[in-house]
């Protein structure tokens, strides 16, 4: 009878009514909708809104627009994707329709936590001044360190990076965005002179052709895949991937080439072009230099000899480069398969040379696009001041240095004159004992790094350590000796920078649990705390720091001093950099479609010196850890579902998010090398790599090819396989690949 | 020092209150210029979406399905929680996935709902009669309060639409976004497609007449009669949904779970009621005085008492003879009221024995067609008349024997006749059994082995000891019976990797 107490609920056992059938009542009256408000068509009476705020959802780059929908006391009650919006015309991912319910989560972060001690905000703040500067005073100032995140606010970031470096005299730190975004970073910078992504989402939709490298955006970013399906070219769509993924499913083409080959298959490709003479020699002479050089380089790179090397056929790769030849408007978009590789940057730039010598870049429906991962990665790349002097300058260059103490009225002095270490040379730099404290933000590495086992041994070794997260059970805050309990998305304000560059500015529209701060307060109580206040005098809120950041990008190519305050960004439906006041009193009417999509470099015009873009090269390096015969599959990690974030801190909160992915690690194996190793869909396998050994579930499928497996990356066991190998341009980790053996258990 | 101090422990309180404090840039409605009345801004997206007239007579709304444009994002899923006002868990629809078999690299999101069955099963086989198709859309709405949570039409659905709300102790199922479309407004999953993949088409409504191929999908030869490969054959509940694609389904495309069966439900109440009422029938049938006529008595009484624990809403379990006309539900429970008082008079002696005996094999008989109808390839009928009756058999001659001893031989054979028959479904080559035969000799396995064991050790018992024996095969056949449910494999639609 166990389960009759269950089918039975006492508090809900009703009288039936006088009828023979109840065609209305309580359970009836629970369901019913009401004629929508504001726009929004029919929604549940129990949380009809009387009030609704923007926001921009806090998931991933794409940037989406969400109506949500406020209580009389202005409480979030739901939300609905905002149909205005340039970015998402309506439509929202489960993550964004999910978005509110990870802040409902009974296991929030309420109260500081200090060695396993609730506390409250004055201990807090003096235990953090108090162990931070002991370390600074015992073993130097560079001693203690940031990692922060591309989940916060892009006011958030440059208050967190001036704070730490012009405040507290931090020379390092750096984000976790290094680990989605550093490599397209690295190549923009040396390609066109600038971190530029030059796209608009409008370009998915006015292109013939479009090639997707490395990148799933039917899962990952399914709202730039909506905008992919409304392209009423009938366009030619490529996917190039290892894996029979979701967009593979759905392109006209799919070349799955073998684990990072794709730098070869892009040199492959540019010599096909300049033999077979489809170099666009107008563009490339008037707006690049070395193409020459890169000529001449890629010489070596016949396609016919390389074929086996890219596991492709003759006749794959022919109707590729044709198309691509033939195409009128060629658009090329990257994301992780291309950011996460031991020779990262250069990948990155050998797609760039193909839109270059092809002349695809700066029209409608073209461009070499890096689609980004976090929701702000793009304004942690611009303003962290972590690798870049916030604003996107130079901390080497003194004129740069000079610029930006006028423009935050900050003394020269104060600015560092060198960059920061990057991510893995911090955890390096803890490991060695250089760095003794560290302050983390809004990021889970002790899930998400590469080789987790090693990083948490690193971690061991600090003196203090710091985990700011709304949620203080994460696997990095467990092993936290403070944790500051911060709001969340939604429960704070400020901007976001998309993909195409557009500032999204998002509301306060919940409550935060507790004693839990937005970060932006957490950073105005450290500055108070350390003694630094009266520097940050006028940081005294999102909006004011928004002002600061503008006059800080005065004359960069990310220029903003057009957009006048939050209320236009509100108004115009975000705005993409750059916007001088120039453009700004130029463009006249802001609601105009002009504003709502701008492409960058239409006048071929790059942000060099020479205002041409670079072909950059270098021949193909060997594969680091290569399989033998005591490991002789590749392992790829990747995303496992849409409704997934990462670590899954957030998603993994939501009742209906964790419906839509599966309930266990699966091990995607392909049936001959299942059957090789007498492994059965669904039987228990151990995935065993040179640093670590899991256990998982086979997933018998002929998506993944021979030799090769793949695990989603959102099992918090999945890194302790991954090899801790980084880009040298980037530093950006290698996720994509590594040698691993499976065995049936 | 302690001004400073002050200063910044009223920075704490200062940003705390600021923390607390919502409310800034807000519009509220009466900041809200545009007419009240005016459509909602999504129908710039959805208007294609859905017809612009309402079903003529003869047709019904219906979900369209292109599979083109269902790329794996499951937005209506979220989408259909959200707008609805769902529980925490709760959604209409789910998104499972068809791959290929071992050579062809393929694999298709299938986003699936309420089919609103031409000839629904849910309907047809609820005892209240909650479900009712509306004559005008032909949507299939169940009415919630008119549920009395018996979960039968979880049983008969083949497509896993209704969901047993533990919650409010009913089922809850989707209901197309009536109140929606009424209004001209697309429902949740159609708002949230991002590729536009659900649409609401009018389609004629031909009950009894076979439905048009569901799917111009695949080259799928003979399986046309089914929504998508791997589902029930649409003959049995005519589902208006129609999966459409320009590629076609591979011939071997499987589900993403085919592998991994799922083991259903127990069901506990319900094998009680079924061993007990069968018992108490098969008491009467070889009767061997009084004491025997008022052990079934009573094992009818709390049999049938047992499957009131199986409701949510038991008060409102007196609507049940409603369904009579097509219910077997319905006619098992009513057939079960006249069982107890019959049985009663035979124990006082007022009735003959064998009107009790009657009623009950009528009641067994209904119990057969319950779980027969339900199409479920384990519960056809070869495999529920058996074992019903069997347990009727079985169990009646193990009581009769502990009265008169000569009945122990003929309980011996028909115990290992039972046995042997229930062991043969293993070796049976029928394809629709395979998710039983893997549940039977997987996750069931112990189970399964233990029921043989036990009836095999009740078997010897009877012949030393009658009572010790009859208690044996009692438990053998409750196990046969749990065993019966859990491997009661449903057709699903495809679910999950």
């Amino acid at each position: 009878m166990e389960d009759a107490g269950k089918r039975m609920n006492l508090m809900n056992v009703k009288l039936p009514a006088l009828a023979i059938r109840e065609w209305d009542g309580p359970f009836t009256s629970e369901l019913v909708l009401e004629p929508g408000r504001f726009g929004i068509g029919q929604v549940p009476n129990k949380t009809q809104p009387v009030g609704f705020a923007k926001a921009i959802c806090g998931f991933c780059s794409t940037g989406c627009g969400l109506k949500i929908h406020l209580d009389e006391k202005g409480q979030a009650v739901n939300l609905t994707p905002d149909t205005d919006y340039p970015v998402n015309l309506g439509m929202a991912c489960p993550k964004g329709w999910e978005a509110l319910t990870p802040l409902a989560a009974n296991d929030r972060a309420t109260q500081p936590v200090l060695s396993g001690q609730p506390v409250d905000w004055p201990t807090a703040m003096n235990a953090f001044t108090q162990h931070f500067k002991d370390i600074q005073d015992k073993h130097g100032k560079e001693s203690v360190a940031f990692l922060s995140t591309g989940q916060l606010m892009t006011e958030e970031m440059a208050f967190l990076g001036s704070l730490a470096k012009f405040g507290m005299g931090l020379i390092h730190g750096d984000g976790n965005t290094r680990q989605c975004m550093a490599t397209a970073v690295a190549a923009y910078k040396e390609s066109f002179g600038f971190d530029a992504p030059p796209f608009t989402y409008q370009d998915f939709e006015e292109s013939d052709v479009l090639v997707f490298v490395g990148a799933n955006p039917c899962i990952a970013h399914p709202i730039m895949w909506q905008r992919v399906e409304r392209n009423p070219h009938s366009p030619e769509v490529i996917v190039i991937d290892p894996r029979k993924t979701e967009t593979a499913m759905v392109a006209t083409q799919h070349l799955g080439i073998l684990p990072k080959t794709d730098l070869l298959l892009f040199y492959c490709l540019a010599h096909w072009l300049i033999r077979e003479g489809f170099v666009n020699a107008d563009y490339v002479t008037a707006h690049t230099t070395g193409f020459a050089e890169f000529a001449a380089f890629v010489q070596d790179y016949a396609p016919e000899s390389n074929l086996t090397s890219l596991g492709l056929s003759a006749e794959e790769f022919a109707r590729f480069a044709n198309t691509i030849a033939t195409g009128k408007r060629v658009s090329f978009w990257w994301t992780m398969g291309v950011n996460q590789g031991h020779e990262a940057t250069r990948t990155a730039q050998a797609v760039i040379n193909i839109a270059l010598m092809t002349g695809n870049i700066g029209r409608p429906g073209t461009g070499a696009n890096s689609i980004t991962g976090q929701c702000n990665a793009m304004g942690s790349r611009l303003f962290s001041n972590t690798t870049n002097l916030i604003g996107g300058y130079d901390f080497t260059k003194l004129e740069h240095r000079q610029k930006v103490a006028a423009a935050l009225e900050m003394p020269l002095e104060r600015i560092p004159d060198r960059p920061s270490l990057a991510y893995d040379q911090i955890i390096q730099g803890i490991d060695d004992g250089k760095i003794k404290g560290l302050w983390l933000i809004a990021t889970n590495p002790a899930h998400s790094w590469i080789d987790q086992n090693a990083f948490k041994a690193a971690i061991k070794k600090l003196d203090f350590f710091v985990v700011q997260d709304m949620y203080g059970n994460t696997e990095t805050a467990q092993m936290a000796h403070l944790v500051l309990p911060a709001a969340g998305w939604g429960e704070k304000e400020g901007t976001f920078i998309n993909s195409e560059r557009r500032f999204g500015l998002s509301r306060k529209v919940s409550r935060a649990p507790g004693q839990a701060l937005a970060d932006f307060h957490i950073f105005r109580l450290v500055a108070e705390y350390w003694g630094c206040g009266d520097l940050f005098k006028a940081w005294s809120s999102p909006e004011a720091v928004f002002q600061l950041m503008k006059r800080v990008s005065k004359g960069q190519p990310c220029e903003i001093t057009g957009i006048e305050d939050y209320a236009m960004l509100e108004r115009c439906g975000g705005v993409q950099w750059p916007l001088t006041e120039q453009m700004s009193i130029e463009l006249n009417d802001l609601s105009s479609s002009d504003l709502k999509q701008r492409r960058l470099f239409e006048d071929g015009k790059f942000y060099t010196p020479d205002e041409r873009a670079r072909f950059i090269f270098q021949p193909p390096s060997a594969l680091p850890e290569p399989t033998d015969s005591a490991f002789p599959l590749v392992l790829l990690t990747g995303r496992g579902s849409s409704a997934q974030w990462h670590t899954g801190t957030r998603t993994g909160k939501s009742a209906i998010l964790r419906k839509l992915h599966s309930p266990f690690l699966g091990l995607e194996i392909h049936p001959t090398d299942a059957q090789n190793l007498g492994v059965l869909d669904g039987e228990e396998v151990r995935v065993t790599s040179r640093r670590a050994s899991i256990e998982a579930k086979a997933k018998v499928t002929s998506t993944v090819r021979l030799g090769q497996v793949f695990l989603p990356m959102h099992d918090r066991r999945v890194n302790q396989l991954t090899n801790n190998v980084v880009d040298p341009y980037s530093r950006q980790p290698s996720y994509k690949h590594c040698a691993v053996r499976v065995e049936r258990l | 020092m302690s001004a400073l101090l002050e200063h910044q422990t009223s920075l704490v309180d200062e940003l705390l209150a600021e923390q607390a404090n919502l409310g800034t840039a807000v519009t509220r409605f009466s900041d809200w210029h545009e007419q009240i009345h005016a459509e909602p801004t999504q129908a710039r997206y959805y208007s294609k979406l859905i017809p612009l007239t309402k079903p003529l007579r003869g047709e019904q709304y219906a979900f369209e399905v292109n599979l083109d444009q269902c790329t794996g994002c499951k937005a209506c899923v979220a989408a259909c929680h959200s707008l609805n006002g769902l529980d925490d868990d709760e959604s209409w629809r789910d998104v499972g996935m068809l791959v290929g078999d071992v050579y062809i690299p393929y694999q298709q999101t299938i986003t699936t709902a309420c089919h609103h069955c031409a000839d629904p099963a849910c309907a047809n086989g609820c005892p209240v009669l909650a479900y009712h198709k509306d004559e005008e859309t032909g949507i299939v709405r169940h009415l919630d309060d008119q549920c009395i949570g018996c979960s039968y039409c979880i049983l008969k659905c083949p497509y896993e639409v209704p969901k047993y709300n533990k919650k409010r102790g009913i089922v809850r199922k989707c209901d197309m976004c009536q109140q929606r479309l009424a209004v001209g407004e697309a429902p949740a999953c159609v708002q949230s497609c991002p590729n536009g993949a659900i649409a609401i088409r009018i389609v004629p409504w031909e009950r009894d007449t076979p439905m048009s191929p569901s799917f111009e999908l695949s080259d799928f030869g003979e399986s046309r009669s089914q929504l998508l490969p791997g589902t029930m054959s649409s003959s049995y509940t005519q589902p208006t949904t129609r999966y459409i694609s320009t590629k076609p389904v591979p011939e071997s495309a499987v589900h993403a779970d085919a592998e991994r069966p799922r083991v259903e439900d127990a069901h506990t109440p319900l094998a009680v009621m079924l061993v007990l009422t069968q018992l108490a029938t098969g008491a009467f049938l070889f009767a061997q005085g009084s004491t025997q006529r008022w052990i079934g008595f009573a094992t009818a009484l709390i049999g049938i008492q047992a499957s009131v624990l199986h409701l949510g809403q038991p008060l409102k379990a007196m609507r049940c003879f409603l369904g009579w006309r097509k219910s077997w539900l319905s006619r098992e429970i009513m057939a079960f009221g006249c069982f107890p008082p019959a049985a009663i008079g035979a124990a006082l002696g007022f009735v003959p024995t064998w009107i009790a005996t009657t009623i009950g094999s009528v009641s067994v008989f209904c119990s057969v067609m319950v779980y027969v109808d339900t199409r479920r390839p384990f519960w056809v009928m070869s495999q529920t008349f058996v074992k019903f009756y069997g347990t009727v058999l079985v169990l009646g001659m193990a009581l009769g024997a502990c009265f008169n001893p000569r009945l122990i031989q003929l309980c011996f054979l028909a115990s290992v006749l039972k046995l042997a028959w229930e062991a043969l479904v293993l070796s049976l080559p029928d394809k629709k059994l395979e998710r039983t035969k893997r549940l039977l000799l997987g996750p069931l396995r112990e189970v399964n082995l233990m029921r043989f064991v036990i009836g095999i050790f009740g078997v010897v018992l009877m012949l030393h000891n009658a009572w010790a024996g009859f208690a044996c095969l009692l438990a053998g056949e409750f196990l046969e019976r749990t065993l019966f449910f859990k491997a009661g494999a449903a057709w699903k639609m495809p679910g999950n990797a």
